[in-house]
């Protein structure tokens, strides 16, 4: 299964999500590719990896088959990732000349199923090539959120490019969930924010992350929430994510 | 997965205990300083009682017998089974002469039957 993690709207713990689900999946046996769409490089970080242009050199340099795919070891067992990082930049000035180049992730994709058990995408905020085609090659769509307007109009926005693309394209992109982050039982706005998501998306919100302190501590050692000591509110959180995605598949 | 008539997927329960869990907090902090106390030390006996509580399958007679008593002695009848409880404890009674064999029972070896 293809899943993509996206918000038009930036900082709302995409990232974060997408590498803690995948690292969730793979400890839970699923063999996982992470594949980072962001020039900013983010899954590297996070995982404690070195920066690398595996994406550019998969679908630009080397030819698009699978088998060729320049996944990279996380030390991790069960999880793969296909690093980001500056060169994105230049890989979409080189997709704009190609024809049918909302496609490219799901030709690149064919046959991962021999390999892999879960595909996860991180999307970058905004909107560009690389989100149309991850929303093309993708089976589900999941939008991280954070609890406030900015990002609340964020989610109906991807949800809007989800309906253009599967009117406009093949895509068989299926909304999954909305994952509530930055959840703070202490504010109002929290509360608000999360009751409007509710009434609008009923079954479609999942359970909230919520704000923890370990999430900056595991982001600046380079390891997965899952590797962190003791239990972390926004793991718990991740869990039930988790668990939720599994019963939905 | 649950679905409402219309077919969409439900609210997922956990969401839902989280946001009455706040309005619960909500409707606590709006209330008189008075009436906070009275709710906060119902939620404090409430929270005691926590791991005291316990479910049997009793005979009718017997738990209509345990109201009686703790109806004529002015108390409760948890506290008339506690009082019942530590005596059968202090007492160690000897229970092998109430044991019945059970014939098909996956899970049990004996029941235990009162003899007058």
């Amino acid at each position: 299964m293809i899943i993509t993690f996206e918000n038009q709207k930036g900082g709302v713990a995409k990232s974060t999500s997408a590498v803690n689900m995948a690292h969730g999946l793979a400890l839970r046996g699923f063999n996982t590719l992470l594949i980072d769409l962001d020039g900013q490089g983010s899954i590297s970080n996070l995982l404690g990896l070195p920066a690398g242009d595996d994406l550019y050199r998969w679908l630009i340099v080397q030819p698009r088959q699978f088998d060729c795919v320049v996944q990279y070891a996380t030390g991790r067992p069960n999880l793969s990732v296909i690093r980001s990082h500056q060169m994105t930049g230049p890989l979409k000035v080189a997709l704009s000349g190609v024809d049918f180049r909302e496609q490219v992730l799901a030709k690149a994709l064919r046959g991962y199923e021999e390999i892999y058990d879960y595909v996860i995408f991180d999307c970058p905020p905004g909107v560009d090539i690389l989100h149309t085609a991850a929303l093309v090659a993708a089976d589900a769509l999941i939008i991280p959120t954070k609890l406030d307007q900015l990002s609340s109009i964020g989610v109906q926005e991807i949800m809007f490019s989800l309906a253009t693309i599967i009117e406009k394209t093949n895509s068989n992109c299926q909304m999954m969930g909305i994952i509530p982050t930055f959840y703070d039982e202490v504010t109002n706005e929290s509360q608000i924010q999360l009751e409007g998501l509710l009434n609008e998306y009923q079954g479609l919100v999942w359970p909230v992350i919520r704000v923890d302190t370990v999430c900056r501590e595991a982001s600046r050692l380079g390891k997965t929430l899952w590797e962190m000591p003791g239990q972390p509110k926004a793991r718990l959180g991740y869990a039930e994510c988790l668990a939720k995605m599994l019963r939905i598949d | 997965m649950a679905t409402n008539e219309n077919g969409t997927p439900k609210a997922d329960p956990s969401v839902m205990a989280l946001l009455a869990k706040s309005k619960d907090r909500k409707a606590f902090q709006s209330l008189p300083t008075v009436e906070r106390a009275k709710v906060k030390k119902k939620r404090d006996r409430q929270t005691a009682r926590i791991g005291k509580r316990g479910a049997y399958d009793l005979e009718p007679e017997l738990i209509e017998a345990m109201k009686k008593i703790a109806e004529d002695e002015g108390t409760t009848a948890s506290q008339v089974v506690g009082i019942a409880l530590h005596m059968f404890l202090a007492k160690r009674v000897d229970l092998s002469i109430y044991k019945v064999k059970l014939e098909r029972n996956p899970r049990y070896e004996y029941e235990l039957v009162w003899k007058e």
